[in-house]
């Protein structure tokens, strides 16, 4: 393996978050069109970025991946919990030190179909990103071919528009346009999701290069274990709008220790035909998950747990170190 | 992507040359009207259609070829000062209830709530009612019963827009709301806005005549059409040209703006965006 | 042979604006009864026109589709629209994508599934009521009366994909197509869907046509893999053979371009270039510009399938010559 200490033990974190919250109205309507219920989408949430790290953040659909993109870039207000950027508190920022904040941070989104403007040109999607922040008057030209090239596209795409571009064209575009800024810490939204397997692997490589080359830390969101796997140094898992377990990206792998992760692991179709779920079918676990509409009683992940436990019924449990950088929020790792 | 029908296209192409002719007739009025539309000539009162007055004449001798075409000057310019300024404030203020969302969407949607919750006409007489008549305020009033509805349309456009990735991504990047709001969202919302206005067009030269026709709008001696037909109703009988004729010019009018707004709908169907 | 279905150089092309979009280009293909056979490729590669053009679902007005396909010896592109009607159901049924737009939102969930049984498995009402909630039950859907009344809002997407695939078999067909039935879900619920099809697949004894672009799904579920690049089958063989030693240098790269246990750390083999668009006319190996392993002689007309092996083949011309990493 290469890069020696991936886990950057000793390194200080670009990016915190702790006890985030975000609800959204939920659930069923008044007469008024006011909902009774709070969907719980972030609850009570804690991450850390190393500097020049890669956290990769899996989850099912709707357990509240975005929304924590979302949080940390400051693109929706939370309801509790502290951001912080280099030590610096970010949650409280206004106009002026968020925009600040947007040369220090970026975001590249899932879709990159819809991630830009149909009629701007991609010549003048990336100047404008200059314009705005008044990076390199003047120099516009050899910036923006520069950052073309960076990210592996012909200068030759200046001139067309987005809908003639592919997926991955599109893709590595999103990246060039949020990396003109030249932040230190990006957010990926599920950015492979839409992508074929050549293609993703082009994206990975792009990250890690990224990252190697020019000290960058990212938040890595995909719901592909593989594609996180391969990418991050440490990997949390969320369900629910919780962090369940978070650990090294190798040791997770290796030895999961939260009933979900094991049963997410469990589920990935594997080609190498190795731990086929068809084959060890007791090991599956069941149902989907539902909305929290209520903070639940008891584990959330208590309906599905294969292995659940008459107390995990009746409290929560909270995620905890159980090692040295490994946390679980599991009963059955409580000592 | 489909291929337009090719009836869409030729209906595209004879309401704009209809739209086309009506400009420039009114353009050329001047140049091609046979008499001055206030020389009063008391022998030709109500002459039928002859070599000096292709239309024949009113009561007042007043050629009637002559004020339909000065007629659809002011026709046409109070609808199209009707159509711009109500156009611009509704894209404005639709852009901004959209965009912004919270209270100030709330407030600005109540009220137009209010104003859609007039008949368009009943509203506009109301206002012209309170604050004189003459043709300034008829279209002032106009304009101001327009916002609402393109209001409304750009505040849904906006909503759908300002959900899209790339707005998400420009926040992100940091661009100042007029900038997202007025740079990259209003021109994907033109399109619509413009089809709209064009539909508007029609209505409000229907609205204008209208108003005229009660004596509201255009005062005479001026030539306008909803005035003339005003006019020429006294004589329906007796000379019925002179009602039919600024009918028919109204009738037209409203018809070819119409199909024009329905013909470029079609030519900006959603489908076609990205493009 | 006297397969189940074998598709004999088939092609579809759509009428498009920029002339004939030729999705599919010359498919053959052989499926056995009971088998399990994965259709994989990249997104655009033509798979789900093949797919369709098994069930005779193509627009026929826009879409010309040509070659064979035998469907227990009896040629499904001459039948009638009624004959394929009465096929579909019956002797082929086919799984879309996307659980939810295949139920209509407006109508309650046990009528529409009561309609299907009463259409292709000819049962009456009362007849094909009992055997909605007996599917219910089947999906160990709790309080069937409740959710008979249900609208497919109120089902969740791994309940609705199992739903239709249920639907597609009332007609007990001899083939399922399934057209990327788990996409659309999560991992832990598409674990649960395919384990599903998988028992359907024995208790029913048909033969299952996947299209997928997952390999991993692929070396889960199915024996037969076929390879698709491009509207054309670069390589079919047995899923372990081919998946353990690739012939063909497509699907190598498809393999090395994945993510796997161990890769971390390491960069991923990427496949450069984009395949051929639909409007190109063919002009050598489609693979030529991004084939690692490419000669200048490949640009020599398109490459033949041949025999790569006992049940194998490939369309490539360095077959033999080559010898090719895939993983363990
Ligand atoms: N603006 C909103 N208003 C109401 N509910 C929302 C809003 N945004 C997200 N949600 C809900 O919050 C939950 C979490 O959504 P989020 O988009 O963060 O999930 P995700 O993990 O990113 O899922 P996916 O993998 O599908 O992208 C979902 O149930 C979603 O429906
Ligand atoms: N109706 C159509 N008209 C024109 N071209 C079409 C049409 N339908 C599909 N195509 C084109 O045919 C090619 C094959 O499409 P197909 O849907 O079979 O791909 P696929 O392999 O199923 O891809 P995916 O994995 O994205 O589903 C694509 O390039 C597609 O753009
Ligand atoms: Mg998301
Ligand atoms: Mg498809």
């Amino acid at each position: 393996m290469t890069g020696g200490n991936r886990e950057g033990a000793g390194r200080p974190a670009i990016f915190e978050a702790r006890l985030l919250e975000k609800t959204f109205p939920a659930g069923p309507r008044d007469l008024l069109g006011r909902s009774a219920g709070r969907l719980r989408a972030v609850d009570w949430v804690d991450i850390s970025v190393l500097e020049a790290g890669i956290l990769g953040l899996v989850g099912e659909s709707g357990c509240g991946k975005s929304t924590l993109a979302r949080l940390a870039l400051r693109l929706i207000e939370r309801d509790a919990g502290s951001l912080s950027f280099r030590g610096e508190d970010i949650g409280a920022l206004d106009g002026r030190g968020l925009s600040r904040l947007r040369r220090s941070m970026q975001i590249v989104f899932q879709n990159p179909f819809a991630s830009f403007n149909p009629r701007f040109r991609v010549g003048t999607v990336l100047r404008e990103v200059l314009r705005v922040h008044r990076l390199a008057p003047g120099a516009e030209r050899e910036r923006t071919e520069g950052m073309l090239a960076r990210v592996g596209l012909s200068k030759e795409l200046l001139e067309r528009y987005p809908g003639e571009l592919s997926g991955g064209q599109l893709q590595r575009l999103g990246f060039a346009r949020a990396l003109l800024v030249e932040p230190a810490f990006v957010v990926c939204d599920e950015p492979v999701s839409a992508l074929d397997v050549s293609v993703q692997a082009q994206i990975l490589n792009l990250v890690a290069e990224l990252r190697e080359s020019l000290g960058i830390a990212f938040l890595f969101i995909a719901h592909d274990l593989r594609v996180v796997e391969h990418i991050s140094d440490r990997v949390a898992v969320m369900y629910l709008g919780r962090i369940v377990e978070s650990a090294g990206s190798g040791e997770l792998y290796l030895s999961p220790l939260h009933p979900y992760t094991r049963g997410l692991i469990r589920a990935i179709p594997s080609p190498a035909g190795g731990s086929s779920f068809l084959r060890d079918r007791a090991s599956l676990i069941r149902g989907e998950a539902s909305r929290l509409l209520e903070a639940p009683r008891g584990c959330r992940f208590r309906p599905r747990c294969p292995v659940a436990m008459a107390r995990c019924g009746q409290e929560e449990p909270g995620l905890t170190g159980v090692g040295p950088g490994r946390e679980v929020a599991c009963w059955l790792h409580h000592s | 992507m489909r291929r337009r029908p090719k009836a869409g296209r030729a209906v595209l192409l004879a309401a704009s040359s209809l739209v086309a002719l009506l400009c420039l007739g009114a353009l050329l009025a001047p140049a091609i009207a046979p008499h001055p539309p206030q020389a009063i000539d008391l022998r030709s009162s109500f002459a039928p259609p002859s070599q000096d007055h292709p239309l024949g004449a009113d009561k007042l001798g007043r050629d009637l070829l002559s004020r339909l075409l000065y007629g659809s000057r002011s026709t046409l310019l109070a609808a199209l000062l009707v159509v711009a300024s109500s156009t611009l404030l509704g894209t404005v203020l639709g852009l901004v209830s959209g965009y912004a969302g919270g209270l100030v969407d709330a407030m600005l949607s109540r009220i137009f709530d209010v104003l859609l919750a007039f008949p368009a006409l009943l509203l506009a007489l109301l206002i012209v009612a309170s604050v004189g008549r003459g043709m300034a305020n008829a279209v002032i009033a106009l304009a101001v019963v327009y916002v609402p509805t393109i209001a409304r349309l750009v505040r849904s456009l906006t909503l759908v827009e300002s959900r899209l990735a790339y707005v998400e991504a420009a926040q992100a990047l940091g661009y100042s709301s007029s900038r997202i709001v007025f740079v990259h969202i209003a021109p994907n919302v033109a399109p619509v806005v413009l089809v709209q206005s064009t539909i508007d067009f029609a209505y409000s030269i229907l609205d204008l005549a209208a108003l005229s026709f009660l004596g509201l709008g255009v005062q005479p001696p001026l030539a306008d059409w909803g005035a003339m037909l005003a006019e020429g109703r006294e004589y329906l009988l007796f000379a019925p040209s002179l009602a039919v004729a600024p009918g028919l010019a109204i009738m037209a009018a409203v018809i070819a703006f119409n199909l024009l707004g329905d013909g470029l709908q079609t030519r900006f169907d959603p489908g076609r965006r990205g493009a | 042979m006297s397969g189940l279905l074998s598709l004999r150089g088939l092609r579809v092309a759509f009428a498009g604006e920029g002339g004939a979009a030729m999705a599919v280009r010359g498919v053959d293909l052989e499926l056995e009864g009971g088998e399990g056979l994965a259709l994989v490729g990249e997104s655009g590669s033509g798979k789900s026109a093949t797919a369709k053009a098994i069930l005779g679902l193509h627009d026929m007005s826009s879409t010309a589709v040509t070659g064979s396909v035998r469907f227990e010896g009896r040629e499904l592109l001459e039948l009638g629209e009624a004959e394929l009607r009465s096929f579909r159901g019956r002797g082929a049924s086919m799984v879309f994508q996307d659980p939810g737009t295949s139920f209509n939102p407006l109508l309650r969930m046990g009528e529409q599934v009561a309609e299907a049984f009463r259409s292709v498995a000819g049962l009456d009402r009362k007849a094909a009521r009992e055997a909605a909630l007996g599917l219910f039950s089947r999906l160990g859907i709790r309080d069937p009366v409740t959710r008979y009344a249900q609208y497919p809002h109120e089902f969740s997407g791994g309940m609705l994909q199992r739903m239709m695939i249920l639907l597609a078999l009332a007609g007990r067909p001899r083939l399922l197509v399934a057209d990327e039935p788990t996409t659309a879900l999560d991992v832990t619920v598409q674990a649960q869907v395919l384990l599903f099809l998988e028992e359907l697949k024995e208790e029913l004894g048909m033969a299952v046509l996947l299209v997928t672009h997952d390999m991993g799904i692929v070396a889960e579920t199915s024996t037969r893999i076929a390879v698709m690049y491009a509207g054309r089958i670069v390589e079919t063989g047995g899923t372990a053979e081919v998946l353990g030693s690739p012939a063909h240098p497509y699907t190598e790269a498809l393999l090395e371009a994945m993510p796997r246990p161990g890769s971390r750390g390491t960069r991923l083999a990427t496949i450069l270039g984009l395949p051929p668009g639909v409007y190109e006319a063919d002009s050598g190996c489609p693979f030529f510009p991004r084939c690692r392993h490419a000669l200048a002689s490949c640009m020599d007309g398109l490459p033949p399938s041949v025999e790569a092996g006992p049940g194998r083949k490939s369309a490539c011309f360095r077959t033999h010559s080559l010898s090719l990493r895939g993983i363990a």
